[in-house]
């Protein structure tokens, strides 16, 4: 019997030593290639340029809605500033709230858009796998990994292989076809088939806010203040019309004397079905028309006029 | 608990160390903790069902003592039937109840008749289809005289709380696993380093095929009316390859976990989709299911010794409990319904070549190969669509309304690649190739391809999804 015992100790114990050699590999490996990635585009382009090169005057941070809306080269073109459009594809504010994090502590931008939803405040914990890479190495991803995956965490990242988990496939990607066009902008190309489903009208009170996403938006806040930034928060067009949607959000901004736009419910584009790639998203024509829209908010905000009361006027 | 957890992972080598180090020395101790840790297990999901499975095990327990003390064939018959008529009403009530009482209240409807009945706000137990069908096995083979009570209380209690098994199968049969928990285990090297390939390929299929297709999958299914044929199309395809990895994956890590504490459990999956027909396929699939239809319904209705229309009409009824037992919808039932009706045209068609075999030519092979796997996964959009409606939408789809494909790179890539390897993994298992990684005769070999599975597993799989699909039957 104890021969049985230890057969199997030898054996475990010689896969666990290889294993350990080849994660230790993978390990520094993916360190290696984080830094040096080509690409500002995707998930894992973004994460790492926030982390490394991004300096911009106007960032912009948020979900698909932000990636996809926010034309980044219209803004800078028509302002003279730098803009990096660092949104990406399912992420909420917990993902944003990092990213930006990480830009402030080597650029000082003048402006903040946060595309925000109420939806979001509900609990959206999505946070991009490649922010995974950098645990170590920003304590604000860590302390936001550990307070979204729970205790487990800081095991779990012990071991590399586990924290390159999904970015190996994008490693790939963004090294063979990098798309680094510096801006962040990721048009959406035009589908001419939308269904619009219905939605039921929901409004969030504070006790459907989550704590943990709340608390990240107060972060933001507090930065915007403690870096001498403007922040500004907006919706941007939906064909999913929810008219108590942006309550909540209006009443903090209105607390925290925050500029606020919420765009989700403006004709023009609710009756120009064209404009959007699905019910959610705006295509890359719809795109354009929202932030040359958006530029005069934008520019009302610049002068010092604080949010506007009225919107203003947009050809019909 | 779920088996992919990180819980799990801490869970079983816990249980693993105790089991062979402080209760190695009699059956007592090893049927004892398996008790403690498959009811530790099975109450970290919800505590208060775990008092269901014990009632369930003990009811089972004490009528298999009574029935088999018992001399009178009238007695025998009447305890039997009690016992199974408590176990099939557990069963009615939790997964069933709703279903019947929305299906009578629609019927009226129809005749333009409102009732007013209101429906329960319950919860289904996790793997109560499968622990009640162990148990009513249990019950019906002492009845058949198939096996002996046991009276061995712990062993019992093991038996049908093995935890590996508990939530999603294989379903045990008294007759096959009841007599390892008799008697001492003892620990074998090589099928414990057997057990941990078993629960590592089982992982693989479950992150790294099943999950990654299930991103696409979910993705399309959440939202059909906005999706074309083609994409509608793929995803259908996706989702017979998820079904598979998903539950034959959970399957290998049970019968991984089995067999790393001395335990055997059946195998449930034989590379279905092999399979030249939809009789060979549920020769392939859920095998611990079928042949529980086969043996408790099937044969007992007369099996294949009845006039041929008798036969047809038995196998409908098989197909149709077995398509309910899945879930109380009627998607299920359609589900079954389909199955059934190709399995009566194939008897009909192929007659005794369906066990004769068929022809080894390769042409003929790959093509009634294929025509299986096209018709199982029609079956498979009824099983996976949200009700009867979709379901004929997306069909309808997929004939009338082609166009671009919806694209995820990630998917396609990661599981386009783990999918290669699980083809060719599941070919060398059918034709019995010569070369193998994970059985190679040289250790170093062994080791490296256990190496490779687990930072395949680690760097590629969608890690803590968390819920396995058959967990919802």
């Amino acid at each position: 019997m104890n021969k049985e015992y230890f057969k199997f100790g030898k054996t475990l114990f010689i896969i666990v030593a290889i294993f350990v050699v080849v994660d230790i590999l993978i390990g520094y490996t993916g360190d290696w290639l984080r830094n040096d990635l080509p690409a500002t585009i995707s998930q894992i382009g973004k994460a790492s340029a926030s982390e490394t090169k991004i300096k911009a005057d106007i960032i912009i941070i948020g979900s698909s809605r932000a990636a996809h809306h926010y034309n980044s080269e219209i803004i800078q073109k028509e302002l003279g500033m730098s803009v990096y459009n660092a949104g990406s594809d399912g992420m909420g504010l917990m993902y944003g709230s990092c990213i930006l994090n990480s830009t402030l502590r080597r650029c000082r931008p003048k402006i903040v858009i946060l595309e925000l939803s109420d939806a979001i405040l509900e609990g959206d914990y999505k946070i991009s796998d490649p922010l995974k890479m950098y645990y170590y190495d920003d304590e604000y991803i860590k302390n936001t990994l550990n307070a979204v995956s729970g205790k487990t965490m800081t095991f779990k990242m012990r071991v590399n292989t586990y924290r390159f988990n999904k970015l190996l496939a994008q490693f790939g990607v963004a090294f063979l076809s990098p798309l680094d066009d510096k801006s962040g902008f990721e048009p959406l190309s035009p589908n001419n088939n939308i269904l619009i489903p219905e939605v039921k009208p929901h409004s969030v009170s504070l006790s459907d806010v989550d704590t943990l996403v709340l608390s990240r938006l107060y972060d933001v806040i507090k930065w915007s203040r403690d870096y001498g930034f403007r922040l500004i928060i907006v919706d941007s067009p939906t064909l999913l019309i929810n008219h108590d949607n942006y309550s909540f959000i209006k009443g903090l901004c209105r607390k925290e004397q925050i500029a606020c736009f919420d765009n989700s419910n403006i004709d023009y584009f609710l009756k120009n079905t064209r404009y959007f790639r699905d019910p959610t998203h705006l295509n890359s024509i719809g795109a354009d028309e929202y932030t040359r829209f958006f530029l005069k908010q934008l520019r009302t905000v610049m002068n010092g006029l604080g949010p506007n009361s009225t919107l203003p006027d947009i050809k019909q | 608990m779920v088996v992919d957890s990180f819980e799990y992972l801490v869970f079983l080598p816990i249980v693993f160390a105790i089991y062979w180090f402080f209760c190695s020395k009699n059956k007592n101790r090893q049927n004892g903790l398996l008790v403690i840790a498959s009811y530790f297990f099975y109450a970290w999901w919800d505590w208060k069902f775990a008092a269901l499975l014990f009632l369930i095990t003990l009811l089972s327990f004490l009528s298999g003592i009574l029935v088999s003390k018992s001399s009178a064939p009238q007695r025998r018959r009447l305890i039997t039937l009690f016992t199974i008529v408590l176990h099939l009403g557990v069963l009615i009530y939790f997964k069933y109840f709703n279903f019947f009482v929305q299906s009578f209240v629609d019927a009226f409807r129809f005749f333009d008749k409102d009732l007013s009945i209101s429906t329960l706000q319950i919860i289904i137990p996790i793997g109560i289809s499968f622990f009640t069908f162990t148990a009513l096995s249990y019950t019906i083979d002492i009845y058949k005289k198939k096996i002996e009570a046991s009276k061995d209380f712990l062993a019992y209690f093991a038996y049908m709380s093995f935890f590996p098994s508990l939530f999603c199968g294989p379903i045990s049969r008294a007759t096959l696993q009841l007599p390892q928990y008799h008697d001492k285990r003892v620990f074998n090297h090589t099928i414990a380093f057997s057990g941990i390939q078993l629960i590592l390929w089982g992982f693989f299929m479950k992150l790294c095929v099943a999950d990654q297709f299930g991103l696409y999958v979910d993705v399309v299914y959440k939202n059909i009316q906005q999706h074309n044929g083609t994409t509608l199309s793929l995803a259908a395809i996706l989702y017979s390859v998820q079904i598979y990895s998903d539950f034959g994956g959970y399957s290998l890590i049970a019968i991984g976990t089995g067999k790393l504490l001395g335990i055997n459990l059946i195998n449930n999956f034989e590379r279905p989709y092999f399979a030249r027909t939809i009789t060979d396929f549920w020769r392939r699939w859920h095998i611990s299911l079928t042949t529980w239809f086969r043996d408790y319904v099937y044969i007992p209705l007369g099996g294949n010794r009845v006039r041929e229309a008798r036969m047809m009409l038995n196998i409908m009824i098989v197909f149709l409990l077995s398509g309910i037992w899945h879930g109380a919808a009627y998607t299920f039932l359609l589900w079954g319904a389909l199955h059934g009706f190709v399995m009566i045209l194939e008897k009909t068609l192929y007659g005794d070549k369906l066990k004769s075999g068929f022809s080894k030519n390769t042409i003929l092979y790959v093509t009634q190969c294929v025509l299986t796997f096209i018709i199982i996964t029609v079956a498979w959009i009824l099983f996976r669509a949200n009700n009867i409606s979709d379901a004929f939408q997306i069909i309808g789809k997929i004939f009338t309304n082609s166009g671009t494909l919806y694209t995820d790179l990630s998917v396609f890539s990661i599981g386009g690649l783990s999918l290669a390897i699980l083809i060719m993994k599941d070919l060398s298992d059918e034709f019995k190739f010569k070369f193998k990684l994970m059985n190679s005769k040289y250790p170093i070999i062994r080791y490296l391809s256990v190496v490779f599975l687990l930072s395949y597993i680690l760097l590629f799989g969608v890690l803590g999804s968390g819920q396995f699909i058959y967990f919802q039957f």
